[in-house]
């Protein structure tokens, strides 16, 4: 009864999640990552009895049905899309005191004052060598050292150490290892900021918004602002230690600043910063009852500065972008989900990412230093990288991000692209599990896809692209080249409208 | 800030690349970002040592 080309549900495996549909498209993400775009008619066929031949070559193509043929390629692609999950943790955040000059309202710590004393609040140089030692244990030839406070500047010489011991092991591992510290930058004086500079130590920073924003949250402890102080110390650092300072700041989203997201971005614009480094708030530490944030409030105010952003690469040859936006687009874009720890399924939670507390307690992110009763690894003066990496319990909080765990997220269009945080939800709503539809981060990962995907059906994409500026500057470059190329082979310019112009980035 | 300097018909050849793409009928993925190139988000501080090393990968890709 067979037909010719016509393909039977005997020779594939269905290999996506549900579809959703924009405008006349049905949009299909794959177990691997890969999205695609179908018609109503191509999408029903996924669910009936037999399928057009060229939509099931396009399908297996895709790896979204996994076929005799290419189940090799599609296992393939999974070990791409999942790349990162299993060469050991990458980023080691370093906690070397819990004392700081400021107590931000939203703080996602219990920041001490200043004058705390420093034995119950700093990280001890004893403890140094011990989690230097669980640090290079990791299997990962990249490693990211991060230092992290309160202000960790104000126990500079745990960072010194902590560089020196680091440095002294990979002498003869030979590991890439990038450091660099979290700051509010106002104590770091030039001595210790030149040391940074010298050891090409990044240093990150918060400015969240113009003056009246900012100084909502980022207070000291009399409660005056510190905007004026933060904008006089970037000038002063921009002109002395070019580079030093991350790309762009880091802006934490509350209620009392989600309705100027787009003054924001113009803030951020016009001091000629080409990303938006947004983070909302998390119901942890000081920010417990202090501050609100609703994502449900968020998103309409979301939409509205992506829809500005978008506006603005329509208009300018620049590009702008934003980061949650920039993340997802490269979920869509990317062969590999992106390496952010907070934000892949499953999580990135000592997979990733370790936390050495100021006391060498070890967490499986940061998020979790308000809540070490319940999310404590052990502490790395009686226990070892070897011996937490093969405890099963070791994996508990991740294993609880895992999507297919939820019988809603089985049937969820962004299945790959999700990533909820079990610390988070057990913040929120006193559950480890994270529930669809309840967690921050799930109401926010829909959100996000669904005006994506709408804008790349319905819209021009340029603009879009253009907030995943690597991606765009190197098509750009490479369709240059190219045009270059072929008018200096040839007597009469050729156009670059042909397909075949275009080739591959890699080739 | 990186200009793009797209002029209208690079654009237009992008939007049919990507079109391609999403409707899986692309022949050439490799447009869509080599692999190395997907490693750098890395949780925290993303920063302009990290915005460096996508311009080397990036170059590395396209030689």
């Amino acid at each position: 009864m067979r037909i010719e080309g016509r393909r039977y549900r005997d020779e594939w495996l269905p290999n996506s999640y549900p579809s959703k549909k924009f405008s006349d498209r049905f949009v299909r993400v794959s177990r691997t990552g890969k999205a695609i775009f179908l018609t109503e008619a191509e999408d029903a066929q996924i669910n009936e009895f037999f399928m057009d031949g060229d939509l099931f070559k396009r399908l297996e193509n895709t790896g979204h049905l996994i076929t005799r043929d290419n189940s090799a390629t599609v296992f393939s692609n999974l070990a791409t899309w999942l790349k990162g999950t299993y060469e050991g943790p990458g980023l080691h955040i370093v906690v070397t005191t819990r004392r700081c000059n400021l107590d931000c309202t939203y703080c996602h710590m219990y920041p001490q004052p200043m004058d705390a004393l420093t034995t119950e609040n700093d990280l001890d140089l004893a403890t140094i060598p011990y989690i230097a030692r669980f640090i290079m244990s990791s299997p990962r030839p990249s490693l990211t050292v991060e230092f992290q406070g309160g202000e960790p500047f104000l126990n500079f010489p745990a960072m010194v150490q902590m560089f020196d011991e680091i440095n002294g092991l990979n002498a003869s591992v030979g590991k890439k290892i990038n450091f660099s510290v979290t700051s509010n930058l106002m104590v770091a004086n030039d001595e210790q900021l030149a040391y940074c500079y010298e050891n090409k130590i990044q240093v990150a920073y918060s400015l969240n918004g113009p003056q009246p924003l900012h100084d909502l949250v980022r207070i000291t402890r009399s409660g005056a602002g510190s905007h004026a102080v933060v904008m006089r110390r970037v000038d002063h650092i921009r002109s002395k230690f070019p580079g030093l300072l991350g790309s762009y700041p880091l802006c934490v989203i509350t209620e009392g600043n989600m309705a100027q997201l787009n003054q924001m971005a113009d803030y951020y614009f016009d001091l000629g910063f080409k990303e938006l480094g947004l983070i909302h708030l998390k119901n942890l530490g000081n920010a417990r009852g202090r501050v609100e944030f609703d994502v449900r409030k968020f998103v309409p105010h979301y939409f509205d500065l992506l829809d500005h952003i978008y506006n603005k690469n329509k208009l300018s040859e620049n590009c702008y972008t934003e980061r949650i936006a920039k993340i997802a687009l490269q979920k869509i874009l990317y062969p590999s989900n992106p390496l952010f720890v907070d934000w892949r399924n499953p999580i990135g939670y000592f997979s990733n990412c370790v936390i050495y507390d100021y006391d060498g307690e070890i967490l499986p992110v940061d998020e979790a230093r308000s809540l070490r009763d319940v999310f404590s690894l052990g502490n790395v003066r009686n226990t070892t990288y070897d011996e937490l990496i093969r405890k099963r319990s070791s994996f508990d909080t991740l294993n609880l991000s895992i999507r297919d765990r939820d019988s809603i997220c089985r049937e969820c269009t962004y299945n790959p692209y999700c990533g909820v945080s079990p610390v988070l939800n057990y913040a929120k709503t006193g559950k480890l599990a994270p529930e669809p539809h309840v967690s921050d981060e799930c109401i926010l990962v829909l959100a996000v896809f669904d005006w994506l995907f709408k804008k790349l059906i319905e819209e021009d994409p340029i603009p879009l692209l253009k907030m995943v500026p690597e991606y765009i500057s190197a098509v750009a470059r490479q369709l240059t080249n190219r045009a270059e190329t072929q008018q200096s082979q040839k007597p009469v310019v050729g156009t670059v409208s042909d397909h075949s112009t275009v080739q591959t980035i890699n080739s | 800030m990186a200009k793009m300097n797209l002029n209208e018909e690079e654009a237009a050849v992008i939007r049919k690349q990507f079109g391609d793409y999403m409707i899986g009928n692309s022949t050439d993925e490799s447009m869509f970002l080599s692999e190395e190139m997907t490693m750098h988000t890395d949780g925290h501080t993303d920063s302009h040592a990290d915005s460096h090393a996508d311009a080397i990968q990036i170059e590395q890709a396209q030689s």
